[in-house]
C-alpha cells in the first residue's frame, strides 16, 4: 500500500492548530479567574513531561502507528482489545468536537436550522478531508495556517486599544489551588490530547524528529493560548469571561476602529470554526485508521465516509445543550481521558523500553554465542 | 467518460441537499432595523419596549433613513420585542442597536433583567450604550427633535462620543457595566439623559451620571460632579476647569483648558487603616481671564495653578463625600485595593461598605499651565 508521508513542518502546523482547536470554544473561564493565563503556563509545563513519553514512543517505533505498536507489544488479542477502547475514545471525542462546531454555529447564527443538518454538513466536510488522506490535510493546513495567523494578528492588533492590564490584577488572589485545578483541566484539554498524533506518527517524515514536532507545537500552541486568554481577560474582565459562552467571539464583537471598522466578529467565527474543524478531522482520521486496523481493511480511505458520518450522527444526541457540553468538557473530560492520555502511553513506553532492551541483549549475546 | 458521469451524479445528488436555502433566510429589506430601545415598566408589571427603527424604504439616492417608533408590550422584554410583530409586520432586528434607554423607575427596581436580555440574546451587541432617562417614561425620549442626525438614538450616541471634549458625561458600554455588576469593590454608573425645551422644541440633554448600588439606581450626579468623577476615573480627555480667583466680591474667574490629564489611584495600608492617594497630573492652557488681576509672569501662573489645584481638590472631595453618603463605590476604590493590596482586601473586603464610608482619600493635584494662548499679558484697559 502507498505510504503517506507528511513533512516535519506540516506536522508541526497541524499539531499547533490541533492544540488551539476547540479551546477557542471551550474551557476558557474557570475558577482561577484572572489567573487563567498562569494556569495555561502550568499546564504547558506539566504537558512537557508527558509529551516526552509520546515523542519517545514515536522515536522508538519509526514508521509505525500506535495500533501497530500495540499489536507488537501486547500481542494480537490483547492489543486489539486496547485498540478497540482507544478507537472508542477517538470516536467519542471526535463526535464531541463535531457537536462543539454545530452548537457554536447554531447559537451564533443558524438558530432555527435543525442541528442535525449542521452536524451532517460538518460531517461531509470532515469525511472529505479524511478520505483525501493525511497528505492532503497536511497541505491544506499549511495553506490555512498563514491565513489563520494573519486573522488572529488582525484581531489582536485592532483590539489593542481596549486592553486594560489592570484587569489581570490581583495575581494569585485566591492562591495556587484554583490555578492548579484549572491547569489540570487545561493539561487534559488540549495539551495531553496530542496523544492522538501517535496514531499517525508513522507518517512523519523519516528524517524528522518527533521531539521537535511535539515540543515545538506544544510551546507555540500553548503560549498562543496563554496570550489569547490574557487578551480576553484584559478586554472584558475575568467575571465576564466566565459568564459568556464564547468569550473569544464576544471580544471580537467589541472591536471597533473609528466609525467604519466594526462588526468584524465574522473573522473570529471563521477562525474558530476552521481550527475546531482541523481538530475534529485529526480525531476522526485516527478513528478511521483504528477501525481499518481492527477489521483488517488495508485501505482506510474506503471507510472514511461511514465512520465520520457515524460520528456526526452520534454527536447529535450526545449533549442536551451547550451548557451540558461545556460542563462535560470542564468537569468530566479530564478524568475520562486519564487512561488514554496518561496510563496507556506510559504503559506502552515502559513495555517498549523493556522489550527493546531484551531484544538488544539477545542480539548482543547471540554473536558471542556463535563466536564461541 | 465514466468518471465525468460519476461526478455529475454526485453533484446532482448533493445539490438538492445544499441548495435548499436557509431556514431562517432574511433579506435586509424584510427586517426592521432597530437603532435604539427604550425600556419601561408598565403599571401591570409588564415591560413596555419602544424601538426606534430606521425606515429605509425611502426611494432614490438622497433618501435618508427616517425614524419610526414602534411600541409594544410584553411580560418580559423579549416578549415585548417579539410582540412588535403585532404592530409592524417584519420582526425587529436588534443587531444594530446603539443605545438602550432605561427608565428611571425600572432602574430603581434593578437593571439585571435588562442586562440579562441584552447580553444573552445573540443579536444584540455588547458595545451598546445603556442610558438612564430622567423623567417619567423612557419612551418620551423618542419624541425629541434631533439636531444633527435623523435618528434620535444615533444622536444620543454621537453626543456620548462628543462629550469627551468636555468630560461631563461618562461613556459606558454594556459589558463594562456588567463587569462592574459582577466584581466586588466597584459600583456601576451610567450616563443620564433628559428632555429639555429649547425654543418650543424638545431636545435631548445629557445631564450627568446615574449612580448604582448593585443593580439598583440610587442617585444622580450632575454634570459638574460627573466631571470630577471623571478625574478620579482617569477618563478626562479634555474639558475646561474654571477657577475662582481674587476676593468674593470681585467674582473673578479664570478658565483653563485641559490638554491632558492623568490620574493615578494608589491605595495604601498603614496601621490597620486603608487610605487612598489620588495623584492627578493636568496639563492645561490659560484660555480666558475674567478678572482684573494680571497674569504677567511665571510666578503668577504658578500661583494660579496652585489655586486651581486646591479648588479641584475641594470639588473632588465633595463628590467623594456624596458617594460615601450614598455608600456606592463608583470610583472603584475597592477594586483598586483588591488589585494592589490583595492581602488586605481578603481580610477587609467583606466590610467594604462600612470601610468605604469612612475611607480617607488624599488628593494631590498637580496642574501645569503650558502656555497662555496668543496673549502674553492680560488685556490692557486704558485708564
Amino acid at each position: 500500500m502507498y505510504k503517506e508521508i507528511i513533512s516535519q513542518k506540516q506536522a508541526i502546523v497541524l499539531m499547533i492548530t490541533f492544540i488551539i482547536g476547540s479551546n477557542t470554544i471551550l474551557v476558557m473561564g474557570g475558577k482561577s479567574k484572572q489567573d487563567i493565563w498562569i494556569a495555561v503556563i502550568f499546564a504547558i509545563a506539566a504537558a512537557c513531561v508527558l509529551v516526552a513519553v509520546y515523542a519517545r514512543i514515536a522515536k522508538l517505533f519509526p514508521e509505525k502507528h500506535l495500533f501497530e505498536i500495540l499489536d507488537i507489544l501486547f500481542g494480537k488479542v490483547f492489543g486489539r482489545i486496547i485498540v478497540l477502547f482507544f478507537a472508542w475514545y477517538l470516536f467519542h471525542i471526535g463526535a464531541a468536537i463535531v457537536k462543539n462546531i454545530s452548537e457554536f454555529i447554531r447559537i451564533i447564527s443558524l438558530d432555527s436550522t435543525p442541528v442535525c443538518i449542521i452536524s451532517l454538513m460538518t460531517g461531509i466536510v470532515i469525511a472529505y478531508a479524511v478520505r483525501s488522506g493525511l497528505e492532503v490535510m497536511g497541505r491544506l493546513i499549511s495553506i490555512i495556517f498563514p491565513i489563520w495567523i494573519t486573522g488572529t494578528l488582525v484581531l489582536t492588533i485592532l483590539s489593542i486599544g481596549q486592553y486594560d492590564i489592570n484587569r489581570l490584577k490581583p495575581v494569585l488572589y485566591e492562591g495556587l489551588e484554583p490555578v492548579i485545578s484549572d491547569a489540570f483541566r487545561l493539561f487534559a484539554l488540549p495539551f495531553a490530547e496530542t496523544v492522538v498524533f501517535l496514531c499517525f506518527a508513522g507518517s512523519f517524515q523519516r528524517k524528522s524528529s518527533p521531539y521537535k514536532i511535539y515540543y515545538y507545537s506544544l510551546l507555540v500552541g500553548g503560549f498562543y493560548l496563554a496570550i489569547v486568554v490574557a487578551r480576553t481577560v484584559m478586554m472584558i474582565g475575568a467575571d465576564n469571561l466566565s459568564m459568556f459562552m464564547y468569550p473569544l467571539y464576544v471580544t471580537a464583537r467589541l472591536i471597533r476602529v473609528g466609525n467604519f471598522l466594526e462588526k468584524i466578529e465574522l473573522i473570529s467565527a471563521v477562525l474558530i470554526i476552521s481550527c475546531t474543524f482541523t481538530k475534529a478531522t485529526v480525531y476522526l482520521f485516527s478513528f478511521t485508521k483504528g477501525v481499518a486496523y481492527l477489521f483488517n481493511i488495508r485501505d482506510y480511505h474506503r471507510i472514511a465516509a461511514p465512520s465520520v458520518f457515524l460520528a456526526s450522527i452520534y454527536s447529535i444526541p450526545l449533549y442536551e445543550s451547550a451548557i451540558e457540553m461545556i460542563k462535560w468538557a470542564q468537569d468530566i473530560f479530564p478524568y475520562y481521558s486519564i487512561p488514554f492520555q496518561i496510563i496507556l502511553p506510559v504503559a506502552v513506553w515502559i513495555t517498549a523500553e523493556i522489550k527493546l532492551r531484551k531484544n538488544k541483549n539477545t542480539t548482543a549475546e547471540n554473536p558471542q554465542n556463535q563466536a564461541m | 467518460m465514466k468518471r465525468i458521469i460519476k461526478i455529475l451524479l454526485y453533484i446532482l445528488i448533493i445539490n438538492p441537499l445544499l441548495l435548499t436555502s436557509c431556514w431562517n433566510y432574511r433579506e435586509a429589506d424584510n427586517l426592521t432595523l432597530v437603532r435604539g430601545l427604550a425600556i419601561d415598566k408598565a403599571e401591570d408589571n409588564n415591560y413596555l419596549v419602544s424601538a426606534e427603527t430606521a425606515d429605509m424604504h425611502e426611494e432614490g439616492m438622497e433618501g435618508k433613513a427616517k425614524s419610526v417608533i414602534i411600541e409594544s408590550k410584553g411580560e418580559t422584554i423579549f416578549d415585548a420585542v417579539r410582540n412588535a410583530i403585532l404592530v409592524n409586520v417584519p420582526r425587529l432586528y436588534l443587531g444594530h442597536t446603539t443605545v438602550v434607554v432605561i427608565s428611571q423607575k425600572l432602574a430603581q427596581e434593578g437593571v439585571t433583567p435588562v442586562m440579562d436580555f441584552l447580553t444573552r440574546d445573540h443579536e444584540t451587541r455588547l458595545e451598546m450604550h445603556p442610558v438612564i432617562y430622567q423623567g417619567n417614561e423612557a419612551k418620551e425620549i423618542f419624541k425629541a427633535k434631533p439636531f444633527t442626525a435623523e435618528i434620535i438614538s444615533e444622536e444620543i450616541r454621537d453626543m456620548l462620543y462628543e462629550q469627551k471634549r468636555i468630560s461631563k458625561a461618562v461613556q459606558v458600554q454594556i459589558y463594562e457595566f456588567m463587569e462592574c455588576l459582577a466584581s466586588e469593590g466597584v459600583s456601576g454608573i451610567m450616563p443620564v439623559v433628559r428632555l429639555e425645551e429649547i425654543a418650543g422644541e424638545k431636545v435631548i440633554r445629557l445631564c450627568g451620571t446615574a449612580v448604582f448600588k448593585k443593580d439598583k439606581l440610587i442617585g444622580y450626579l450632575d454634570e459638574d460632579e460627573t466631571k470630577y468623577l471623571c478625574f478620579v476615573l482617569d477618563e478626562v480627555e479634555g474639558g475646561v476647569l474654571t477657577v475662582n480667583v481674587g476676593s468674593k466680591e470681585d467674582n473673578g474667574k479664570i478658565t483653563l483648558e485641559i490638554l491632558k490629564s492623568k490620574t493615578k489611584v494608589k491605595p495604601s495600608y498603614k496601621e490597620d487603616k486603608i487610605t487612598i492617594e489620588i495623584k492627578i497630573r493636568i496639563r492645561a492652557v490659560l484660555d480666558e481671564v475674567r478678572t482684573r488681576i494680571k497674569f504677567n509672569d511665571q510666578k503668577d501662573l504658578d500661583e494660579l495653578a496652585k489655586i486651581a489645584g486646591e479648588q479641584l481638590k475641594g470639588h473632588i472631595e465633595n463628590v467623594i463625600k456624596k458617594a460615601q453618603n450614598s455608600n456606592s463605590d463608583i470610583f472603584g476604590f475597592g477594586l483598586q485595593v483588591k488589585r494592589s493590596l490583595p492581602k488586605v482586601w481578603k481580610e477587609k473586603g467583606k466590610d467594604w461598605d462600612k470601610l468605604f464610608r469612612e475611607l480617607e482619600v488624599n488628593i494631590i493635584p498637580d496642574i501645569e499651565i503650558v502656555h497662555t494662548g496668543l496673549l502674553i499679558k492680560s488685556v490692557e484697559v486704558g485708564e
